[in-house]
């Protein structure tokens, strides 16, 4: 293997699976061919690894070599209301630049740490999805290097990293007054009525999401809408709490306590201490959050995926809305019947956005979260059999248990041909692959 | 740990044939390196003829087996010799085969493994030394010294390795039913089986590991022999 690279070990954000491959770090996309040359001449595959924040194993291909794109990190000037930036540039560096400017990124996810090829090649979304639907409805420029071809394509958008390495990309900014929203919270006691706000809320909302207390048989939990507000918190790079957690404890320590309190018993009263909690604090005054504090909840305590103590399995489902109760209240069901219920779990609402292997549908998602333990995985695939038969879809930046038959039922008609053609023509060699792409049955 | 994937280079006889069988019972995916497979069998394992002392294979072959197990969990260096030497015997040819295959060849081999480990920093490495490696004594001068360098070279291994959550375990057999030990009297030593079993439950920890609480005993004392002492003494 040549000098530029070395073995590192890697995992996905759920820390469940794991693997070992050579990391190269190009400078430029004359480096990155050499990289694909490399593997066709070791018979090996390539994957690409951004800030590795895919809950499964999308970045990785075991033995393999794996890209880096950390070197593009140019961030360029904002030019139309938008901005050219790097493949390796993270959100939390664009909105920190961007910020100050009067901007904040259209779509950006739950956490900020991840970088802007992989926010396109998985094409996230965020709390405003019901309004902007995913990221690449705001990317209107593309520079991809692909084993097959170079050049300027939004084909690229929700690839998985199979077509190519995203250098750059043009994103779409929006203008903020303040980088403040204006957040309400309501105390929702049924799965119904988590739907029923969202509904309520959408027109006048710029973003929505819903905890829900899977532990409650109705489906109780807390609402929260948020719109921009015109004035605030200043315009500024510094918008999240950095303060220790309740005075005492540093941030990013404070997962060792969650882990101590992780188990289900605790985490049945936890629940429940914050849905009371909520409710009483919830009023009808609404209350201001910065931007980064209110969209990157993920990022409030670094490393809280480390309090489970054998890894973290995300299962999120999306439902078409005249299903979504229905399928939801079932997968709870199974949850209840398996006697291992989700610790934590998130709906969003959603509307349909085009990509290559399209995930998002008019309708809503539930994101479970569940440390991993046996019988797990079998739960698992018994709720994707109730999302598809319901029929949802899966987004593949937090899959870890689906079935390669699972995903491919899921997907709407023609999405697999449609894919198969595409990768034909950036990579008929099929030299990008990664665990999760050929456990899917994608290359 | 339990090891799901692990090269033995000279796992096609003694201690090392003893550690492939009972990795391969355990379920786990082995690689065998070794120059003659005819003690091997009907074994499930990958086969890799190849000899130590061409060092300069080693990189192409270290990848291709760490390919073809899709990663590496545990390596182990079980390769070496011991030719029968006598008293007044001073052969440099003979001396140097040790050293190509005990010194040189560790090397090469434990160069690939730590470098891997080292960058993926999860792993365990097992280097077979010797009791003999303990001391200079006057039957086997250049075995002995090359069994005292697998000690020191491991221990900087480990001071290497520990650090990056990687394990490092120099192991000293005593004298064991080997091969190698064919021309001596085999009646009281150690079964290779037992042996192997012992090296196998070291896996995950760090440091220096006798296999019998007899030798760890005497090594100690033997250790601590002053030199006049040494040369009066016949051992």
């Amino acid at each position: 293997m040549p000098q530029q690279s070395q073995i590192e070990y890697f995992h996905g954000f759920g820390q469940s699976t794991g693997a070992d491959a050579y990391v190269f770090a190009p400078e430029t996309p004359e480096q990155i061919l050499e990289v694909f040359e490399l593997a066709r001449s070791l018979g090996k595959s390539v994957s690409f690894a951004g800030a590795r924040r895919s809950y499964g194993s999308p970045m990785m291909t075991s033995e393999g070599l794996v890209i880096s794109l950390r070197n593009f990190d140019t961030i360029g000037p904002i030019e139309d209301d938008s901005v050219l930036v790097g493949g390796g540039v993270t959100l939390s560096q664009l909105w920190q630049a961007v910020a100050p400017l009067g901007y904040w990124p259209n779509v950006v996810s739950g956490t900020s740490k991840i970088t802007v090829a992989g926010a396109i090649a998985m094409n996230i979304h965020g709390k405003n999805a019901f309004k902007l639907g995913n990221i690449g409805e705001h990317v209107s420029e593309i520079s991809l290097v692909s084993p097959a071809q170079q050049g300027r394509d939004l084909d690229a958008i929700g690839s998985m990293g199979l077509f190519g390495a995203i250098v750059s990309a043009r994103l779409d900014l929006q203008r903020i007054e303040s980088a403040s929203v204006s957040v309400t919270a309501r105390a929702p006691r049924t799965w119904g009525e988590h739907l029923q706000l969202f509904d309520e809320f959408a027109s006048q909302s710029d973003y929505m999401v819903s905890w829900v207390d899977l532990h409650h048989r109705a489906g109780r939990g807390l609402f929260h809408a948020a719109e921009y507000s015109n004035s605030g918190s200043p315009l500024t790079a510094r918008q999240s709490r950095e303060s220790p957690l309740f005075g005492v404890v540093p941030r990013d320590q404070a997962w060792l306590m969650l882990k101590a309190l992780n188990n289900p018993a605790l985490t049945k009263g936890l629940n429940a201490a914050k849905y009371l909690s909520g409710k009483i604090l919830a009023g009808n005054k609404a209350h201001a959050q910065t931007l980064a504090e209110f969209n990157f909840l993920l990022d409030a305590l670094p490393g809280w995926e480390r309090a489970y103590a054998n890894g973290l399995v995300q299962f999120q489902a999306f439902v078409p809305s005249e299903r979504a109760e229905s399928v939801f209240v079932e997968l709870q069901d199974l949850q209840f019947r398996h006697r291992i219920v989700s610790s934590l779990g998130v709906l969003k609402k959603h509307r349909a956005s085009p990509q290559v292997l399209p995930y998002a549908v008019y309708g809503y998602s539930l994101a479970l979260d569940f440390g991993k333990t046996r019988g797990l995985e079998l739960l698992c695939q018994e709720m994707a059999e109730a999302v598809i038969a319901g029929g949802g879809r899966f987004y593949l930046a937090k899959d870890s248990t689906l079935t390669a038959d699972q995903y491919q039922r899921s997907l709407p008609d023609g999405a697999f041909a449609e894919f198969r053609q595409l990768k034909q023509k950036y990579d008929p060699e099929n030299i990008l692959q990664s665990i999760q792409s050929r456990h899917l049955g994608l290359t | 740990m339990n090891p799901t994937r692990a090269i033995v280079i000279g796992g096609t006889s003694g201690i090392g044939l003893e550690i492939v069988r009972q990795l391969t019972d355990r379920g786990a995916k082995v690689a065998v390196v070794g120059r003659d497979f005819s003690e091997l069998g009907e074994f499930n394992v990958i086969q890799k003829l190849h000899d130590v002392k061409d060092t300069d294979a080693i990189p192409q072959v270290f990848l291709d087996l760490t390919d073809q197990l899709g990663g590496l969990d545990l390596f182990v260096y079980s390769a070496g010799v011991m030719p029968l030497m006598q008293p007044s015997e001073f052969d440099t040819p003979k001396d140097l085969e040790i050293i190509s295959v005990n010194v040189s060849g560790a090397v090469a081999w434990m160069n690939q493994a730590a470098s891997r480990f080292y960058g993926a920093q999860h792993g365990c490495l097992i280097a077979i030394g010797s009791v003999a490696g303990d001391r200079g004594r006057a039957g086997q001068p250049v075995y002995n010294a090359s069994k005292a360098f697998v000690h020191t070279y491991t221990e900087s291994l480990r001071n290497r390795l520990a650090r990056r959550g990687v394990s490092v375990i120099t192991v000293k057999p005593g004298p064991t039913r080997t091969r190698m030990t064919a021309y001596h009297d085999q009646s009281k030593m150690m079964d290779p089986a037992v042996a192997a079993s012992k090296v196998l439950r070291l896996i995950g920890r760090q440091g220096e590991f006798y296999l019998n609480p007899v030798h760890a005993l005497v090594g100690f004392v033997f250790r601590h022999i002053p030199g006049w002492l040494m040369r009066r003494i016949r051992i």
